[in-house]
């Protein structure tokens, strides 16, 4: 079996996927009960899934992320582990520029290095070849 | 900021073990992803306990998540994301076997310090 190189089609599912995902945290940052107070104890962890549970934006977060879970799978099905998840990081591209171009934001220099490093890291990893299919595939 | 680094990298760890079983039973089921129908790719993946799995992982990274975001500014939260990048390079070579090049190391570095710089300005 040959797995294809990577593909536009799959290079903005990722992003597309990144994007839901940037969403999804946004909602839940905002939806959550403020202040929270949190350890690893079971009797906490309760406390802090029901008084959260009530909250719509919280839930519209888990929703996008069951989205997120199919196109995932999707991508994985094409394209190495390695190389999907540092493709997502074209997200940190896409968000400061549009800020820049539709919010007139202004761009820090230390944010442009930062652009510059990631379109350069997506250009290396486009380079990459895909590992051999692995035997269970076979 | 020691509890917040602790919490971020737990929720990394799970979301990473979470990763692994999941492109674990894409592998499973690859032939019929390139092969057969729509409908048979996604009832057999489905199927798969390695998808159970790795979804019982997530949920525990997105709890830690969770608990993370609600203790800590994002701006503190969103640099340290950019060790995922390390920690499923390093998971993928180790119990994937993929092949891990010079080009995608040094992507992986490059990208992994522009989310650094970028979150930090």
């Amino acid at each position: 079996m040959n797995r294809p190189a990577l593909t536009l089609k799959v290079f903005l599912a990722v992003i597309v996927n990144d994007l839901i995902d940037g969403l999804a945290q946004m909602m839940m940052k905002m939806g959550l009960v403020q202040p929270a107070v949190f350890s690893f104890s079971i009797h906490d962890t309760l406390i802090f899934i029901l008084q959260n549970a009530a909250s719509p934006l919280v839930w519209a977060g888990i929703c996008l992320y069951a989205l997120n879970f199919f196109i995932w799978i999707a991508i994985l099905s094409r394209i190495d582990l390695s190389l999907a998840v540092p493709l997502g990081s074209a997200t940190y591209l896409v968000i400061p520029l549009l800020a820049m171009f539709f919010l007139h934001e202004n761009m820090p220099p230390l944010r442009w290095a930062g652009i510059f490093l990631i379109m350069a890291g997506i250009y290396l990893l486009s380079q990459s070849k895909p590992s051999p299919a692995p035997l269970s595939a076979l | 900021m020691i509890q917040t680094l602790i919490f971020v990298l737990v929720a990394e760890i799970w979301n990473t073990a979470g990763q692994i079983f999941f492109k674990k039973a894409t592998h499973d089921t690859a032939c019929i992803a390139t092969t057969g129908a729509f409908h048979d790719f996604w009832v057999s993946i489905l199927r798969q306990p390695k998808i159970g799995l790795g979804l019982a992982c997530m949920a525990m990274g997105l709890v830690v998540w969770l608990a993370a975001l609600s203790n800590a500014p994002l701006s503190l939260v969103f640099p340290l994301g950019s060790l995922q990048y390390i920690l499923v390079l390093l998971a993928s070579r180790i119990f994937l076997s993929e092949q891990i090049d010079r080009m995608r190391l040094w992507g992986t570095l490059l990208i992994a310090a522009g989310i650094m710089l970028t979150a930090l300005s």
